[in-house]
Order: C-alpha cells, then sequence, then structure tokens
C-alpha cells in the first residue's frame, strides 16, 4: 500500500494508463497459481489416488534395511563330542562385470593369487557381457573374503563384493564321511546331513529396520524395527568313536589294498547297548571335496549293498537248533563228502570223505554239509522264525533312507531246497549292519539290541525317530543257546586242528568269531559269477562279550577266504577296540570243546 | 441484555420518562490490583520449552551416537566372531585323525600290538604287554585313493593300448617280412 501510494504521489500521470496492465497481470497471475495449482492437484491425485503403494514402497525402500539372521546348522558330533561337521560363517565373493571389465586381467591375477581361483575362469567371468552379478567363489571363510575384497578396493578394483554363504566344514576329510555325507552348495546332498536336514537346519530369522542409509546401514533409534530372531538347528551327536572310526577305515583300506580287492567294510558295535561305535566302507571319499570320487561311492555301502553272507550265516542257524534244543554243541555228525538236497548237491569249501563231526566242529571247520544235516531237525517255518527274529529281511532302522532291507524269502516262497542253503548263507542276503546285530545278538546272552548311530534321539526328514533312546530289546534264544554258540564260535579261532582262522585270535584275550566265504551274485546275469565276498564276524571277550566286529570284503584278487583276508582285520580291529576301552582279559580258560569224535 | 434495551430506549417505550433512560457508558477499567508478575511466568515457559527442545535434541544425538557406536560394536563383534571361528576350524583341522597319525609317525610312534591295564585300586596288572611293532599300525594314506571301478577301467584302458601296441607291431613286423620277401624274391625274378 505505501509503495501504491507513494508511486501514486510520485507519478499521478501514470496511474490510468497502468490500470489496464494491473488487471491483466492479476488475471495473468491468477491464471499462473491456477496453473500451478492444477498441476499440484493432478500430482496429488497421481500419488495420492492412482498410484499410492510404489511411491510410498520407494520412499520406505530409501532408508528400510531388510537383513536375514541366517540360523546355524547344527554340528554333527562324535561320542566324545568330537566335530565330524560344522558350520561356520562363509561369505560368497562376487563381481559386477559392468564394473571390473576394464580391469579384468588385474583382478583376475589378483583374484587368482589371493583366492586360488582359476585364472582363465575369473578372467571370463569379469569380462562377461550383459551381466552385473557373477560368481567368483563360493563358501570362503568369511575372513578372508572380506579382507580380499577390501583389499581389491584399496587397490582401486570396483565391483566386486560379498554375501552371505555359509560354510560347512568336515575336519576329518574321509573319516565317517560315508555316514555323514555333505552339503553341497545347494544344500544337504548325501548321508546323515540329508537324512536328518530338518533336525539341523533350524530357521532363518529376518530383521527389518529403519537406517540411516543403505550402505552404511546404521539403525536409526525411534524407527520402525522389526525383529524375528533366527532358530538354530540341533546337533546331531553319533555312536560313533571318531578315533576308532578312523583306524577302522584304515585298517580295512590296508586289507582291501593288499589282498586286491574290490571293496570292503567293517562295523564295530558295543555288545551290550547296540551302539554303532565305527561304520567304515572302503573306498570311500573325502567329504571336503565330494566331486574327487564317484557318485557311487559317496554313500554307505555297508547299508546300501546286500550280499549272500556265507558261513557266517551258520551261527545263527545253529543258534536256533540250540534254542529249540534240537542239538548240543557234542552232538555227533557223520558228515559225507557230498549231500543231495533238491535236485542239487551240497560240497563243502574242501573235499573229504566221511568226515566226524561234534556240531562244534561243524563250526569251527565252516562245514555247509554238517550245517545242512543239523538244521533237518528244524520244523517247517521255525528257521525262517529264527532270522527274522535275528533281524534279517528287514531295514536295521538307523535313520538313513538308503539302507536296502535285504532278502529274506517269504513264508509263502520258502521251500526246502532254499532252507539247505539259508543253512550255510546262501539264497538270502543282507547287508552288513543288520549281520552285525545278529551276531551281536549272540553276544549279548541272546537278546537282540537294534543298533543305532544316533545317541539320544532324533527325527529324521521322512518323520522316524531313531536313536539309543528307541532302540528295542527282544529275546531270539536262550542265554544258555547263545554261550554255548559262543564258545563253539570260539573254537573258529583256537581249535589247533579243525578251527579255521587262527588268523583272528586276538592277543590276550578270548575271542569268538566265524568266517565266510560267498560266491557273488552279478547284478548283471543274475547269477554266481565267481567272484567272492569274504568276511569274518565275532565278538571279545568270549565269556564277557564287550564289542561285535564284523568285516566283509568283496571279491579280493589274492584267493583268500574268510579266515586269512578278513580274520587279520577283525583281530586288529578287536584288539584296539579292547584297548581303547580299557577291556581287561576276562582271566578264563579258553573253550576246549571237542570238535571230532 | 443491555444492547437490546438500547435501541429500544427512545421509541418503544414511551410510558417511561425519558429521566430515566441510562446512557451507555464504557466499563471503567479495572483497578490495577495486585497481579502476579509476567516475566517470571515467561521465562518459566520459554525455559520449560527451550529446555525440553534441547533436552530432546540432546537426547535424539545420543541415542543416534549410540546407535553409530552399537554398530560399530556390532561390526566388531562380527569380526571377532569370524576370526574366533576361522581359528576353532584351524583347530578341529589339526585334530584330524589323518595328521594326528601323520605327526605320530614322522616321531615314530606305532600303535601297540598288546597293552597291559594296570588296575590301581586293586593294585593288580590285567593283560600282558608285549613290545609294540608296527604290525598292528595300519598305513597312512595322505588322500582318498583310486576307488576300484577308476582302477578297473585305468588297467582295462592299458590293457587295451598294449594289445593295440601289439598287433601294430606285428603288422608292421608283417609288413616288413613280406618287404624283404619281396625283395628277395625280385632280385631272384631279376635272375630269373
Amino acid at each position: 500500500m505505501a509503495q501504491r501510494s507513494v508511486r501514486r504521489t510520485r507519478r499521478p500521470a501514470q496511474k490510468e494508463r497502468s490500470r489496464g496492465p494491473v488487471h491483466i497481470r492479476l488475471r495473468v497471475g491468477f491464471i499462473l497459481v491456477a496453473m500451478v495449482l492444477s498441476v499440484f492437484g493432478g500430482r496429488l491425485v497421481q500419488l495420492q489416488g492412482i498410484d499410492p503403494h510404489s511411491y510410498a514402497a520407494m520412499a520406505a525402500a530409501e532408508n528400510v534395511v531388510d537383513v536375514v539372521l541366517p540360523a546355524e546348522r547344527g554340528e554333527i558330533l562324535d561320542r566324545d563330542g568330537e566335530a565330524l561337521a560344522d558350520s561356520s560363517d562363509g561369505l560368497m565373493v562376487l563381481a559386477d562385470p559392468k564394473q571390473t571389465k576394464k580391469d579384468a586381467p588385474a583382478i583376475a591375477a589378483f583374484l587368482a593369487k589371493e583366492l586360488g581361483v582359476d585364472y582363465a575362469s575369473a578372467l571370463a567371468k569379469l569380462r562377461k557381457d550383459g551381466s552385473r552379478f557373477q560368481y567368483i567363489d563360493r563358501q570362503v571363510v568369511a575372513t578372508k573374503a572380506t579382507d580380499v575384497v577390501e583389499r581389491a578396493k584399496a587397490k582401486g578394483y570396483q565391483g566386486l563384493w560379498t554375501s552371505r554363504d555359509p560354510l560347512r566344514n568336515y575336519p576329518n576329510g574321509d573319516v565317517a564321511a560315508n555316514l555323514v555325507g555333505w552339503v553341497g552348495n545347494d544344500g544337504p546332498l548325501a548321508g546323515l546331513e540329508a537324512a536328518f536336514d530338518k533336525h539341523l537346519a533350524g530357521k532363518d530369522g529376518r530383521a527389518e529396520y529403519d537406517a540411516t542409509s543403505q550402505v552404511s546401514g546404521t539403525r536409526m533409534p525411534l524407527g520402525t524395527n522389526n525383529r524375528v530372531d533366527p532358530v538354530d538347528g540341533h546337533d546331531l551327536t553319533l555312536t560313533i568313536d571318531r578315533d576308532l572310526q578312523y583306524y577302522v577305515q584304515q585298517t580295512l583300506m590296508d586289507a582291501v589294498q593288499k589282498s586286491r580287492a574290490e571293496s570292503g567294510m567293517a562295523v564295530v558295535m558295543d555288545t551290550r547297548t547296540g551302539e554303532i561305535l565305527s561304520l567304515a566302507d572302503y573306498p570311500t571319499f573325502d567329504a571336503r571335496d565330494p566331486a574327487a570320487s564317484p557318485k557311487t561311492l559317496r554313500g554307505s555301502a555297508a547299508l546300501s549293498n546286500v550280499y549272500e553272507p556265507g558261513s557266517v550265516q551258520k551261527v545263527l542257524t545253529v543258534a536256533g537248533l540250540l534254542d529249540q534244543g534240537l542239538v548240543s554243541p557234542s552232538t555227533r555228525l557223520k558228515v559225507p563228502g557230498s549231500y543231495r538236497s533238491g535236485d542239487a548237491d551240497i560240497h563243502d569249501w574242501y573235499e573229504h570223505g566221511t568226515e566226524r563231526f561234534t556240531l562244534a566242529g561243524v563250526i569251527a571247520k565252516s562245514s555247509n554239509i554238517g550245517t545242512v544235516m543239523a538244521a533237518d531237525k528244524y520244523e517247517d517255518g521255525q528257521l525262517r522264525d529264527y532270522l527274522s527274529a535275528f533281524g534279517q529281511g528287514r531295514r536295521t532302522g538307523l535313520g538313513l533312507d538308503t539302507e536296502s532291507a535285504g532278502l529274506l524269502a517269504s513264508p509263502e516262497s520258502w521251500n526246502p531246497a532254499d532252507e539247505d542253503r539259508i543253512d550255510f548263507g546262501q539264497s538270502i542276503s543282507v547287508n552288513a549292519v543288520q549281520m552285525t546285530a545278529a551276531l551281536n545278538t549272540i553276544a549279548n546272552g541272546g537278546v537282540r539290541i537294534d543298533p543305532s548311530l544316533i545317541a539320544g534321539s532324533a527325527t529324521n526328514n521322512s518323520g522316524a525317530e531313531v536313536g539309543t533312546d528307541t532302540a528295542q530289546r527282544t529275546r531270539v534264544v536262550s542265554e544258555e543257546a547263545a554261550s554255548q554258540t559262543a564258545e563253539m564260535m570260539e573254537r573258529v579261532i583256537n581249535d589247533p586242528v579243525n578251527g579255521v582262522a587262527p588268523q583272528a585270535a586276538v592277543d590276550g584275550y578270548r575271542a569268538s568269531g566265524k568266517t565266510g566265504t560267498a560266491q557273488r551274485v552279478n547284478s548283471e546275469c543274475k547269477c554266481y559269477d565267481g567272484t567272492t565276498t569274504v568276511s569274518f564276524g565275532g565278538f571279545a571277550p568270549t565269556d564277557d562279550p564287550r564289542f561285535t566286529v564284523y568285516v566283509a570284503i568283496h571279491n579280493p584278487g589274492n584267493g583268500g577266504g574268510g579266515g586269512t583276508v578278513t580274520g587279520p582285520v577283525f583281530s586288529q580291529i578287536m584288539s584296539f577296540a579292547l584297548r581303547r576301552y580299557g577291556v581287561p582279559p576276562t582271566g578264563t580258560e579258553p573253550s576246549k570243546m571237542p570238535t571230532g569224535w | 441484555m443491555s444492547i437490546a434495551a438500547a435501541p429500544q430506549a427512545p421509541g418503544r417505550s414511551p410510558d417511561r420518562a425519558p429521566e430515566t433512560q441510562t446512557r451507555l457508558t464504557a466499563v471503567p477499567a479495572p483497578l490495577p490490583g495486585p497481579t502476579a508478575p509476567r516475566l517470571p511466568f515467561v521465562v518459566l515457559v520459554s525455559m520449560l520449552l527451550v529446555g525440553g527442545v534441547v533436552g530432546l535434541l540432546v537426547f535424539n544425538t545420543s541415542m543416534q551416537q549410540s546407535a553409530f557406536q552399537e554398530q560399530k560394536l556390532q561390526e566388531q563383534a562380527t569380526t571377532l566372531a569370524a576370526r574366533e571361528q576361522a581359528l576353532d576350524g584351524e583347530l578341529k583341522t589339526m585334530e584330524d585323525p589323518h595328521k594326528i597319525a601323520a605327526k605320530a609317525k614322522e616321531l615314530g610312534m606305532v600303535v601297540p600290538q598288546n597293552a597291559a591295564m594296570l588296575r590301581v585300586p586293586a593294585a593288580k596288572v590285567e593283560g600282558e604287554a608285549a613290545p609294540a611293532d608296527r604290525s598292528a599300525t595300519p598305513p597312512l594314506h595322505p588322500k582318498v585313493a583310486k576307488p576300484y571301478s577308476v582302477l578297473v577301467a585305468e588297467q582295462k584302458a592299458a590293457e587295451l593300448a598294449e594289445k593295440k601296441k601289439a598287433q601294430e607291431a606285428r603288422a608292421q613286423e608283417m609288413a616288413e617280412k613280406q618287404e624283404a620277401e619281396e625283395q628277395q624274391r625280385t632280385p631272384s625274378g631279376e635272375a630269373r
């Protein structure tokens, strides 16, 4: 107003002239204001009416940090708490080729030196056209990865960063790798890692909060703060004894290589609890580098591979007979050189005329004919019931789904000629753990204990709860039958005349065992192909057994049998286990049960 | 109702004497009484205001400061945890039975074949000790040996290669022989 009055007083002549332009100015001003306001209005409608969410989200995303809080995968431990598999924070190193392209050769050389990646492939990745995301290295130890990326930045190399990639470690390499399995880049792929994945995995948590910036990630106080804590996975404690497992694996490897055999397996079981202390396979693989071994070796053959057990089976046949009171260890048998069964003849492993064996002698000398003669006393169906009670023909329930059940003929397809062969371990197939559990029944006074691999209990992915807590005990044969069988088995090792496996003797201890040499069924021709599976199973000390050890070796190239190839392995493993657990000798007199008459 | 009464006054109540008509006057200003001093109140309110704002500011700043501190410590904790894990991993790798066995072998140690056990409370020795030899010590192996299937394949390949070589050698021999025969024949032919 003041200005106007000033103008009026100063230049009254201009007043009339400028009236027109004032109106125009006003109008123009109004139009301008209206235009600006319509733009505002339009923008308001656009923001609030048409697409409100995307803008709200963009605004929120500007400052909201959303991170996954990783759950830690449970460890797999041996019975003493030594880690067989554990987890640590790992990182993956990633590259943005758009940024790395110009320095690609220098960066590739740097990464090859620091991370040990292949120079040529790293170079190709760093130069990749049209890509903004390339894996350079995965599962790198966190400290190393951050260090390398930071040093790269310091050198002026842009476009490298890290991201979470949990690391699974197998500090013992191939020790128990056949059981533990491994976790690959994309998840668990074999063994207990796969079978108990749900138990081990845990559940990732999540945190969402306002941050000062996306890069620094400093939390803004009083901002949004939503947090779901991660639930860590459970540990899995095994009954395996790591050091014993190592010894068993090495001893088995030595035996397989020395006998120029194809493969082998060995099981050590705690007689009183059914806990598997060691379950070894050879060949096996290195869990730190599974890709170096063929796929077929990356599991446990001792569980998945079934074969005819051969003469070790005689122990079970005879234990049932003793339990029924049909025979005694001193039952006298006149064993001919050949025996008619069905439309074929049964022979022994060596040529002989008529031999005079006691039942103990039949076992000590491993006579097929003697066993069949004794087993003829069984009534129909009795033998099958016993074998089924010993656990043959069904899975042992260790918790690994790769286990095969083996083959025990059904009652409908059972026939006398087959039964004669089953008496001495043909026409039946088993896995090594089944056989160990069956022999352990004899060692444990006739009570079978379900073998277990998990200490306590755990639920596997198929929902089965397994472990020592759930192991069932069932009486299969009487205590007397079991101890008589054990003494007869002692004669296999200690009878200087008829015993076939003096190599299996355990220095300073009484030991019982049984050899087996079985022809192998070729899966291609479904026939015996001339190769053999040699085995030895037994326990010690005979009168108060602590461990049951079972060893089987497939296709020894040196033509050895159960006594010569696997007997010494049994002896070494048993001796080591007894010493390791401080089991004193019982100090009783060894059995002198007569084997002939 | 003084406002309503005012316009009514002159014409609408003729019965009333004009003397009784009161004039509207301004209400006299209230006498200056004992009022509270204004300044302290203003100061108090301003102080409260300023104090509140400053307090809030300081509080906010300190919270932000502690957020930075928290992040710094968090980073430190992460680094230390990673370091601990790395060391733990190294330790576990050193406990690998393979490594221990190799070290023991370097020192000339062997697995004893038979050891005696001392039962101190009972004052007796159980079992018989025997001098340790190498018989119970399994060999070391640094890596998983070649699997059987691979060995067989290699053996077959080697055999095949040998056979091929032998065949080639035989073929060459035959060729040489033939050549020699031909050469022998040729001169004889020429002689003829």
